[in-house]
């Protein structure tokens, strides 16, 4: 089954803003945030009720299930129409990380006898995901994925790809992230910011035939590898993942590029040159807005960030209308392409 | 579009190999073992189905984790059962691999150096990540492909395999490697020892006496291909099994707890079957996730309920937690391998340890004590895990046909 997927809905958690104020609050500050995390975060707004599973949620449980409620109110819709055919892929890349430093905290200078259980359950990286899933009453496929910095790319083509082989019908796609100072250093990315950010993926026919509002499509994704020292040298994978992406998406030029660079010399490289593999040597002409220039570095939550970052350029006429190409690069060599286009 | 099986590979408590693992499968061998090196509370006895290390051989010189010597042995051993040992076409293999520690030892090395507030090299964190299992295979291969790390606790295996499977379909590789990894340490043991989730006696799914999980360690992979490319490279004869359907859902219920009804794992198996055009009546055999936990195995037991009516305790089923232990998010992984060897041997296995069927189950399970010898055309493989992922795969014998 060949089906036509459009996007009805995006809403983040960010530093910069909540809901869908998260991304002209970002085009105008022009700046990524000043500090990784957010100052504060009042989740009981959304989460009025006191349920034991609401006090057990940690602040990256909170940043998915309230990024992909504003996404799902985005799309103008309380609750998934038809729960059994309506899932949900995440990605991240620090998942459930604070938890796990907490809890090895805990076995290294208390002893196992004194570990807090508490902490444990949130140490595996698809808890976020479950929170997500019970949050929406989401009953149809379910994935979690940990792909770096391509994580929630993966996400958006995976979840297209269930709909378009008729598994579901909606499809919540997102990433979620959140800042520990251990990460200091070691992560890189020239500024840091965590969050959530999810999209609501439908297959046309049925958005179109409940009157949503479409605000974008997918058109086409592609996956690719490198192997090891490509990195700054010829940006093979992403090369390859994007001409798989325009290929599918039968597009040969795309009107704006919006991609992942991070202010890291060898890297950015890599990303530049497997733009100029796919598109020729002129890639660099081409208009370009650049998402982790004013929503910082998000990790494996970038694909979904900077997807509802083009949608809002595009809406707004800041960025030309027509196919929009990015792109997640993770070091470790995965990449994954995305041709999306504003409505 | 028909997909099919060509290699397969494992390395488990049961030893290294499809062969030793099949033989332990068949025969009901339990693989605990004690563990004295792995730290716990004291009241959790030290048992893990752990992989002795003579199985695995030397490591190889270099960053030779446990993790990747564990990913690499079953990788090996299913692209050779393909015929695809460096003949891979490496732009157009898929590498999906579920994990759910990654690179733990790497990641629990740089934070108890910091912890001794000592300055640890940032290359310490870097082989962290869960994603380094899949680049660390894939490096060694110079596959080029889509790859990607599935992280969905211990769903990943089976959700890895589902991935694989519309990769294939739309035509976005040619081979998928697909499978699950991971290993047994004092992250996982203790976590799950704090919960209480971890028996101090033998594992026993589906028995009154079931006092919770064993844990285990384990790599586990299949070669996957498109039937028309298996012709094409004059392979047919490597095929195993078609992978004729799959199912994922979510309970949407509770995160740590499963949904009593069976609700998600329902839905996931009857997707599978669904996709596969199947009748719950074509399935000769069921492997169950099967835990060992009062609730999982009665979750599980729901589903059966649900899927197979008053059937249910007619249909074989098995669990194969007492003789691999819970290899976390390698578990879909590995009961896909014990599947492919049901098909293929001709085998509905027992379940090690097991005495008597709880009769509290909300619905009675065809769980046997003997292993029965008939042919297997249809097996099912069922995987539940924390926060309400289900997953389910419907693999088919081969009997040639045509494409």
């Amino acid at each position: 089954m060949s089906r036509d997927v459009v996007i009805t809905g995006y809403g983040a958690v960010h530093p910069h803003g909540v809901e869908q104020a998260a991304f002209p609050t970002a085009a105008e500050a022009g700046a990524p945030p000043a500090e990784p995390r957010l100052a504060e975060f009042k989740y009981k707004r959304w989460f009025p009720e006191s349920s034991k599973r609401i006090k057990k949620m940690d602040m990256v449980g909170k940043y998915a299930s309230c990024s992909a409620l504003f996404a799902l109110c985005h799309a103008g819709l309380e609750a998934p129409p038809e729960p059994t055919r309506a899932g949900l892929v995440t990605g991240t890349m620090f998942g459930g990380l604070e938890a796990c430093l907490a809890f090895h905290s805990d076995l290294v200078l208390r002893g196992a006898d004194n570990i807090n259980p508490v902490s444990f359950p949130n140490t595996s990286h698809n808890v976020p995901c479950g929170h997500v899933a019970i949050t929406l009453g989401l009953h149809g496929p379910v994935t979690a994925l940990i792909s770096g910095l391509a994580a929630s790319h993966e996400a958006i083509a995976a979840g297209t790809r269930t709909i378009r082989a008729g598994r579901a019908d909606l499809m919540m796609v997102g990433g979620y992230e959140r800042w520990v100072p251990e990460l200091e250093g070691v992560a890189g990315g020239a500024h840091p910011a965590e969050g959530g950010c999810f999209l609501v993926l439908e297959a046309e026919e049925k958005a179109r035939a409940r009157g949503a509002s479409i605000l974008g499509r997918v058109r086409g994704y592609g996956q690719a590898s490198d192997t090891p020292g490509r990195c700054g040298v010829d940006g093979a994978g992403v090369g390859q993942a994007i001409r798989s992406a325009l290929a599918m998406a039968g597009v040969e030029r795309p009107a704006v590029l919006a991609p992942g660079l991070r202010d890291e010399a060898d890297y950015d490289e890599a990303v530049e040159a497997g733009y100029r593999a796919a598109l020729g040597g002129d890639a660099g002409e081409l208009p370009r807005t650049l998402p982790k220039a004013v929503l910082g570095e998000t990790y494996g939550a970038a694909g979904t960030f900077a997807v509802a970052h083009v949608l809002e350029r595009q809406a707004a006429g800041a960025a030309p209308p027509g196919p929009v190409l990015t792109e997640g690069y993770s070091r470790g060599g995965a990449a994954c392409a995305l041709v999306v286009e504003g409505a | 579009m028909t997909i099919v099986v060509t290699g397969m590979g494992i390395v488990c408590a049961a030893g290294r190999g499809v062969e030793a693992f099949a033989n332990a499968l068949e025969g009901g061998v339990p693989g605990d073992r004690p563990a004295p090196h792995l730290e716990g509370p004291e009241h959790q006895a030290r048992v893990g189905a752990t992989i002795p290390d003579e199985s695995l051989g030397a490591p190889r010189a270099g960053k030779d984790d446990r993790v990747f010597q564990l990913a690499d042995v079953a990788l090996e051993e299913a692209e050779a059962g393909a015929r695809l040992t460096d003949a891979l076409p490496k732009d157009r293999t898929a590498l999906i691999v579920g994990t759910s520690l990654g690179g733990v030892i790497a990641g629990q090395a740089w934070h108890e150096a910091l912890l001794k507030e000592e300055t640890p090299a940032p290359t310490m964190a870097h082989q962290a990540p869960l994603h380094v299992v899949a680049d660390e295979l894939g490096n060694r291969r110079g596959l080029t492909g889509p790859r990607t790390t599935v992280s969905n606790a211990c769903v990943s295996g089976t959700n890895a395999v589902g991935l694989g499977l519309d990769m294939l379909a739309a035509g976005e590789c040619d081979v998928a490697l697909v499978g699950g990894v991971d290993t047994l340490h004092s992250f996982n043991f203790c976590g799950f020892a704090t919960l209480w989730a971890l028996t101090s006696e033998r594992v026993r799914p589906f028995d009154p006496s079931r006092s919770g999980m064993l844990l285990g360690e384990a790599g586990a992979f299949v070669v996957m291909e498109r039937l028309e490319g298996v012709r094409a490279r004059g392979a047919e004869d490597t095929i195993l099994a078609e992978v004729a359907g799959y199912g994922s859902s979510g309970d949407a219920v509770h995160i740590t707890a499963p949904d009593r009804h069976g609700g998600g794992a329902y839905r996931a198996i009857t997707g599978a079957l669904g996709e596969a055009g199947l009748t719950p009546d074509d399935v000769d055999v069921v492997s169950l996730h099967g835990t060992g936990t009062l609730y999982a195995d009665g979750m599980e037991a729901a589903a059966m309920g649900r899927v197979f009516g008053d059937r249910s305790a007619e249909v074989p089923a098995f669990s194969l937690r007492p003789v691999t232990g819970h290899p976390l998010a390698a578990a879909g992984a590995v009961d896909t391998v014990a599947c492919l060897v049901c098909i293929q041997r001709g085998v509905t296995p027992p379940t090690a340890n097991f005495q008597e069927l709880d009769p509290d189950l909300p619905a009675p399970v065809g769980i046997r004590t003997e292993a029965d010898h008939r042919p297997v055309k249809v097996a099912l493989n069922t995987s539940s895990g924390f926060a309400g992922s289900n997953a389910s795969v419907v693999l088919k014998a081969w009997e040639g046909g045509a494409a």
